[in-house]
């Protein structure tokens, strides 16, 4: 190769390092900031939560009505005992709507035989499109369960029914397979009773694997021995917990999981309900409704609170896992593709000047930066470019950075919730926060890159996610794994 | 300095606040479980004795001796799991407790702290204890909202009419959560505060009204008559409805007769509250009118008029029943759901 040749890609190498050197301070920076805002956000929360009664939330007659709406696909083995809990959740003006969403298996009769469900004409205004509703039924026992049954459409179009028959203020969207904590509701509800502008709230998730349930309820917590689970409960807990409640003070959120979020039903209505072409409903109805809100001058904060929890059961396998985090990446790239006037757009003010920004170039570029990074890597250090000590020294700091910034996040759930009692637990938590930046991180890198992919080939498949399941399994007896919703 | 001894020294950086990290985390997960093993027996112990003199005031004394020696952090903890769940003699014999322990007295001070959160921890601390007026009152006008809205928990015992003017006046308060604590208080009060919600709704108009509106609703005093009926010509959609929904839980002939002019209301939210409010009345005359309705343009009328129709009882499901064999499906559609429904009542 000529000597030009190699000058070349020597001073593309220099500036492909520099470029990366450069975006990886300013990534670690953003992600130092909204964890010390996090901070700063919790303990002004946790200073209005302590103390605090509840009690006037539950016995108020001028709490605003709560609509949960339940999806359900094939969950017969399960579906009473979850919504036997929706049903004892504490708050005071509560409709639970069940949808099944086309189940092939017994969900329907399991429904009617164990609520004493019986069916009723089925009018509704559908003010969402939809596909159609097959029958409604009420229950003879609680006046305040409805039962939807519908043909397959898919989760979106399954919470979009929910939203057209329920008769709540406030929308609570929720997967029929996540075990929410039985004060979660007087928690969630605090934003919209505190601000008027608010138009969403997202609750915390965190990982219910080998934590006991019993009747729906969680008894006793245990950090997981799994270590694709482990190694998410430290994740969910840094980016779910206390990277959302940093992103409240940051411009707010963008994202409210679908596990667990609360949303004013007028809005959700006026915006046209979730989306069925994107495998990111979830993140496109919330950047929907803040830029309605923009636009319309109407309510469009978005809140993150940290105390409710809703417990969720995280992949303990790599290809389960990794088909999830490729979706999660295609539903990232479509929503951020379809609200791409959003980007440093100051009509929509700090949504478009931070947030957006922050998920393009912090979500969305980081496995394509850190994949580069890799590569210029290997090919500097064969070229003899970057000499070896320096890029150990190097890749130590990016490793302790990591590491800092995940111990700093267990140590700021230990000062507030400290949910993890045991020592144990605490000790097994650090460890899974040690190995997070060795091995799972790269992996997570190439689960994104895939997904990244398949957008581009226009996938929009939402892959099998088998789970172990932890309710106590009613009739009939469980014959088939419980497949997520839709 | 060379890249080489800046990462170097980035490195010592990361690893010493490592450290730091770790150690706090750990520290405070031991110092915790310590603290709860220390903490638990006594804590446990001082409960049995609180329940015990508060069946038995006088044998109690002799064992709450050790509840004296407790740090009053957890004094305080105590106070609030039981207070709230006390009433009467129980209540008071408690809170004198609280004062003999100089509980009171640490709270006043903190309501004139100059941090907010130390003022809402004594008023807190005071809504279960009680304290003078002189401490709580300046609190309802307090520039932090949480303390306001504590300040308001705590006046519901107290309905004189300066603090129900002054809870009237919160009731547009900029923080929402204020609005909800006052609006609360409010409702709490019950009756008591009738005389002066009726002042305010007959002095006041448009927004201002909507939350005192609320709370009528859910006192429903026969008192509240008046300004009712002038409020269901108000210019705002949302004031005649909440109208309509307040005559609706007063009856009486010029309730209905003011109700069934509402049926014709431009606005669908106010019809729809009118005739909700003609079947919470029962009121049979009006059957025919709310039959019309089944066929509103608008959903939520026809589903609120096939509701009505259905509470009326027999008259209505005559109407009921001729909708389902009439010639408009969305009336047949909405009676034979409203049927459905009442068929399992």
């Amino acid at each position: 190769m000529p000597e030009q040749w190699l000058d070349y890609i020597r001073q593309f190498l220099v500036f492909l390092d520099e470029t990366i050197l450069v975006y990886f301070l300013f990534v670690n920076s953003f992600y130092a900031l909204n964890l010390v805002t996090a901070a700063w956000e919790m303990w002004r929360q946790l200073h209005q939560i302590r103390g605090a009664g509840r009690r006037t939330i539950l016995s108020s007659r001028v709490a605003p009505t709560i609509s949960i709406l339940a999806p359900a696909h094939n969950e017969a083995p399960t579906i009473t005992e979850s919504v036997r809990s929706l049903l004892t959740l504490y708050y005071p003006n509560l409709e639970v709507v069940v949808i099944n969403d086309g189940s092939k298996d017994e969900t329907v009769s399991v429904l009617i035989q164990n609520f004493d469900l019986f069916p009723v004409h089925p009018t509704y205004s559908q003010k969402v499109q939809t596909k159609a509703v097959r029958n409604l039924y009420r229950s003879r026992r609680h006046s305040n369960l409805v039962v939807v049954d519908k043909e397959n459409g898919g989760k979106a179009d399954a919470l979009n029914v929910g939203i057209n028959f329920a008769s709540g203020d406030l929308v609570c969207a929720i997967d029929a397979d996540t075990l929410i904590e039985p004060d979660s509701l007087l928690r969630i509800v605090r934003p919209f009773l505190i601000g008027d502008d608010v138009v969403a709230a997202g609750g915390g998730i965190r990982a219910v694997n080998d934590s006991v349930a019993r009747g729906g309820r969680i008894m006793e917590i245990h950090a997981p021995r799994n270590y694709y689970a482990g190694i998410q409960v430290v994740e969910y807990l840094r980016a779910f917990q206390f990277g959302r409640l940093g992103l409240n003070r940051l411009g707010g959120n963008m994202i409210i999981s679908g596990a667990f979020g609360l949303f004013r039903r007028d809005a959700v209505l006026a915006a046209g309900g979730y989306a069925h072409d994107t495998v990111g409903e979830d993140m496109e109805l919330v950047v929907r409704l803040r830029r309605q809100g923009f636009e319309a001058d109407g309510p469009r904060q978005v809140e993150f609170v940290p105390d409710p929890t809703a417990w969720t059961e995280v992949p303990e396998s790599r290809q389960v896992l990794g088909r999830q985090r490729d979706r999660w990446h295609r539903g990232l790239v479509d929503v951020l593709w379809r609200h791409r006037h959003l980007f440093f757009n100051p009509r929509y003010g700090a949504m478009g000047m931070v947030v957006y920004p922050y998920f393009f170039f912090v979500e969305l570029l980081a496995p394509i930066m850190e994949s580069l990074g890799l590569i210029g890597l290997i090919i500097g250090l064969s070229v003899g470019l970057i000499n070896l000590p320096f890029a150990i020294l190097f890749f130590l700091v990016a490793y302790g950075y990591g590491l800092l910034l995940s111990t700093f996040t267990l140590l700021l759930e230990e000062l507030s919730f400290h949910r993890h009692e045991s020592m144990r637990d605490r000790l097994i938590l650090l460890g899974w926060a040690l190995l997070e930046n060795l091995g799972y991180r790269q992996m997570s890198v190439v689960w994104r890159l895939n997904g990244l992919k398949k957008y581009l080939n226009g996938n929009t498949q939402w892959g099998a996610m088998t789970r172990k399941g932890f309710g106590t399994p009613t009739t009939p007896p469980p014959s088939a794994p419980t497949v997520k919703s839709s | 300095m060379a890249p080489e001894d800046l990462v170097r020294w980035a490195l010592l950086v990361e690893g010493i606040t490592l450290s730091v990290l770790v150690m706090w985390f750990l520290g405070h997960g031991l110092l915790l479980r310590r603290y709860q093993r220390w903490s638990q027996p006594l804590l446990d112990q001082a409960r049995e004795a609180l329940t015990i003199a508060l069946e038995d005031p006088a044998r109690g004394r002799e064992l709450l001796e050790p509840f004296r020696t407790l740090p009053m952090r957890m004094q305080v903890r105590l106070f609030s799991e039981l207070l709230p769940t006390l009433s009467g003699e129980q209540k008071q014999w408690l809170a004198n407790l609280g004062r003999e322990l100089r509980l009171t007295a640490r709270a006043e001070r903190q309501c004139r702290s100059r941090w907010w959160w130390r003022r809402l921890r004594g008023a807190r601390l005071i809504t279960l204890l009680g304290a003078r007026e002189a401490v709580m009152l300046p609190l309802l006008l307090d520039r932090h909202p949480y303390v306001r809205a504590q300040a308001a928990e705590w006046a519901v015992n107290r309905p004189e009419a300066t603090t129900v003017d002054i809870l009237l006046t919160l009731l547009s308060d900029p923080d929402g959560w204020c609005r909800f604590a006052v609006q609360d208080s409010l409702l709490r009060m019950g009756g008591s505060i009738v005389e002066r919600l009726t002042a305010y709704l007959s002095t006041h108009a448009g927004h201002e009204v909507k939350a005192p509106l609320q709370i009528a609703i859910n006192i429903a005093d026969p008192r509240l008559l008046a300004p009712a009926i002038t409020l269901t010509r108000d210019q705002i959609v949302e004031i005649r409805a909440l109208a309509a929904t307040l005559l609706g839980t007063l009856g009486g002939a010029q309730a209905t007769e003011v109700l069934t002019t509402l049926l014709a209301d431009p606005d669908p939210i106010v019809r729809a509250a009118a005739t909700r409010a003609l079947g919470r009345l029962s009121h049979w005359p009006a059957a025919a009118t709310l039959a019309t309705l089944l066929r509103d343009q608008v959903w939520d009328v026809r589903k609120e008029a096939g509701l009505a129709l259905a509470a009326l009882g027999a008259p209505g499901t005559l109407f009921l029943n001729r909708a389902v064999k009439g010639k408009d499906p969305s009336a047949a559609d909405m009676a034979r759901h409203v049927l459905d429904l009442s068929s399992h009542d």
